[in-house]
């Protein structure tokens, strides 16, 4: 194979080998079926997908909030509500070991979940 | 179990000019069907190592056979059960390969990566909201104020990454943009552009790092052209039925 570096500035390569590994998908291709990890990998599957909806339900409010169509009593509901469900992610992400941004997801083209 | 691991679709003939020892050392071999032929050698139907060492023979092999011809190359660990299946693929997916083939004769993949610092808090103006100190209500509006920030940065991204592409607009055929990917990274993108071009969009990315000095770019390849076969070759995946 050819060497592939056309073009680099020496002083940022490691900057931007740090980048490219975070662009690694979050989600495995296939589930773990090491018995050790199954575990993990269906809880992060599971876990990525309630993150998903989460944060759609908390745009939906922020929304909503810009637009005024909410008293502040329902703010403050609506609040509470989220950032219990906040709370709970972060004690469910901490019992399977995961990270926030073992929980992120790549949407193709529309980007990343997070 | 052994089966055939896939390289690349090409046009047939010719046949192959040299020996490649592909995966496992196998010999890399052409599977023939009209005026298409698929990369192939053997290999037991168990998934190669995602490393260095073997993404780089698969990739070594796509390039050994890109230097006489036109290739789709194929993704590594793509496997088919059998010279039949093969065939198969070949009857099913003719017209999307040749269509695909014209695409890309002549024509390499160069791939370019902008690192940036996004604007900080004092430089994405946002409106600072208040809350009556209740929780919920300081939560929410503590979002809001993230998503304002992010909605700023993302506006002078965008704003910078068309000036950028501006400048490579002549220089490549097609294009595929990944923007704002991380938050150091403006954009990852993929250029289709003709061989003998190379040197002068090698040239447009020197300019570019002038013209953006508080940028930085890294620029690779050239590549198959693996972002601009899109839908040539999909049926592969399946065919394992796993």
């Amino acid at each position: 194979m050819q060497p592939k570096t056309l073009s680099a500035p020496e002083s940022s390569l490691a900057e931007f080998e740090g980048e490219l590994e975070r662009l690694t998908p979050a989600l495995p291709r296939r589930i773990n079926v090491d018995p050790e990890k199954v575990e993990q990998g269906l809880a992060k599957l599971v876990l990525t997908l309630v993150e998903l909806l989460r944060r759609l339900l908390e745009k939906q409010a922020l929304r909503r909030i810009e637009a005024g169509s909410l008293t502040p009593e329902e703010i403050e509901r609506m609040g509470v509500t989220f950032l219990r469900l906040e709370e709970q992610m972060a004690a469910l992400r901490a019992h399977f070991g995961l990270s926030e941004e073992d929980l992120n997801l790549s949407l193709g083209p529309l980007g990343d979940l997070m | 179990m052994t089966g055939i691991y896939l390289y690349g679709i090409v046009e047939f003939p010719p046949e192959l000019s040299r020996e490649i020892r592909g995966l496992g050392g196998s010999p890399v071999s052409l599977v023939p069907r009209a005026d298409l032929a698929a990369v192939v050698s053997r290999s037991l139907l168990n998934p190669w190592p995602v490393d260095e060492a073997h993404l780089t023979l698969h990739e070594t092999v796509v390039e050994e056979v890109m230097g006489d011809r036109p290739i789709l190359p194929v993704r590594f660990n793509t496997f088919l059960r059998a010279k039949e299946s093969v065939i198969a693929l070949l009857d099913e997916r003719a017209q999307a390969f040749r269509s695909a083939l014209g695409r890309v004769e002549g024509k390499v993949e160069v791939g370019l990566r902008v690192l940036w610092e996004a604007p900080g808090k004092s430089e994405v103006s946002v409106d600072q909201e208040t809350w009556d100190g209740n929780p919920g209500t300081e939560y929410l509006y503590r979002r809001l104020r993230e998503e304002r920030r992010r909605a700023g940065i993302r506006g002078v991204g965008e704003r910078v990454i068309r000036e950028v592409q501006a400048l490579f607009h002549s220089l490549a055929v097609e294009s595929w943009l990944q923007r704002l990917p991380t938050d150091r990274l403006l954009f990852t993108g993929a250029y289709l552009v003709e061989r003998y071009r190379v040197a002068a969009f090698r040239e447009g990315v020197a300019k570019a790092q002038q013209e953006f000095s508080y940028l930085r770019f890294l620029l690779t390849g050239p590549w198959p052209p693996y972002h601009f076969v899109n839908g040539a070759h999909d049926a592969t995946e399946d065919t394992l039925g796993a």
